[in-house]
């Protein structure tokens, strides 16, 4: 056979399986050689364990704001940034328990048992819908936040600060347009940084089981 | 307790076949390395649930194979699926394992998951375990396997003669 392969262009022709698969076989030495180059380290750097890691790294957010949260209510005497705060903390603890959820349901390795289809697919929505819900969740939160955070550093300069019924609540409505898109912006952007690479390239692995 | 010795005595006597996988997908020595590194990793992860169902050396294929499609290189150095210049194929001419070297490239020339499709039936799955592994129907599996060894044929033919 491996003669008759070795024809040439002629070898080929109607070729069976079978013929193919001795190829195969038969590239093992060179292929099967390991290399004397180190690994750059030895932490692992699979996607599927960075998008647990950062993941991980928003439930931490999630608990240090809160702790800055629940100490800047403590502080504040104004009753409308108090309910503002309490509004966001809520939220911030939902939001917060929902991406543990996700983390903690999140392999932090290869799946051998699962398909690959089926595991690429799995990680790739999860990752996904809990990235949107954030995105989603902060559209809410920014204007509160920010309607807090203005107040609170009203009365905290001056803790006596009666808010001025026109003029405060312009100002804060300025801000609120300000900062909303903005810091609506910078959440997509970090997480594009974050994890964009990562599902752009599970999203072309699995758009090709379906060619 | 599974001893690390063990471990390391499996991986040793299967390790040819996990850089077999892994040369179908990236270039560099350096990336070579490193996911050889990240195929071990997810294997020792892993290394718990491997119950003996199935041989280790099929396990371990399945590990670096899940792991290779879904690892991303430094800067994206994945294999460039450029077709075989004059050059590689004169260079290649010379050798004598010409075929093999040119069964290879056109191999490396497929998309990521029709090169694991390929190399999984020509390491010997039959279509319902290449299903099992990759989530493809066993139909589907088989349509593809069709179509993939055409375009090779044509491909190595096409090669032959130039």
């Amino acid at each position: 056979m491996v003669e008759e392969l070795n024809n040439g262009a002629e070898g080929f022709r109607d070729r069976s399986d079978e013929d193919l698969q001795a190829l195969w076989q038969g590239i093992s030495a060179e292929k099967e050689k390991g290399t004397e180059k180190r690994p750059s380290n030895h932490r692992s750097k699979h996607p599927l364990l960075q998008v647990k890691r950062q993941l991980g790294f928003k439930v931490i957010y999630f608990v240090l704001g809160i702790g800055i949260l629940v100490a800047m209510k403590l502080v504040s005497q104004n009753p409308t940034s108090r309910s503002l705060f309490d509004i966001v903390i809520g939220t911030f603890i939902i939001c917060g328990f929902y991406l543990y959820v996700v983390w903690r349901r999140l392999p932090g390795r290869v799946e051998v048992g699962a398909n690959l289809k089926e595991s690429m697919t799995r990680a790739y929505k999860t990752t996904r819908r809990a990235l949107r819900i954030e995105e989603g969740v902060g559209l809410f939160l920014y204007p509160l936040g920010a309607a807090a955070g203005m107040l609170w550093g009203r009365e905290y300069r001056d803790p006596n600060f009666v808010a001025d019924p026109v003029m405060d609540w312009k100002t804060l409505l300025i801000v609120i347009v300000v900062i909303t898109p903005l810091a609506h912006f910078a959440a997509v952007w970090m997480n594009k940084v974050a994890f964009g690479k990562y599902l752009k390239h599970l999203k072309e692995l699995i758009a090709q089981f379906d060619n | 307790m599974i001893e690390s010795s063990e471990f390391e005595r499996l991986i040793d006597q299967n390790k040819g076949p996990v850089y077999k996988v892994i040369r179908l997908y990236v270039d560099l020595d350096e990336d070579v390395a490193d996911l050889y590194q990240e195929v071990l990793i997810q294997a020792w992860k892993s290394f718990g649930s491997f119950k003996g169902a199935s041989k280790f050396s099929t396990w371990l294929y399945r590990v670096a194979l899940n792991t290779v499609l879904t690892y991303r290189c430094k800067e994206d150095r994945r294999t460039e699926t450029r077709p075989i210049d004059e050059g590689t194929h004169r260079a290649v001419e010379a050798e004598n394992s010409e075929q093999k070297e040119l069964l290879w490239h056109a191999i490396r020339e497929l998309d990521e998951l029709d090169r694991a499709v390929v190399t999984l039936h020509f390491d010997g799955y039959d279509y319902g375990e290449i299903s099992a592994i990759t989530g493809l129907s066993a139909s589907n599996v088989g349509v593809r396997l069709h179509r993939i060894k055409k375009r090779i044929t044509k491909k190595l033919r096409l090669w032959l003669k130039n």
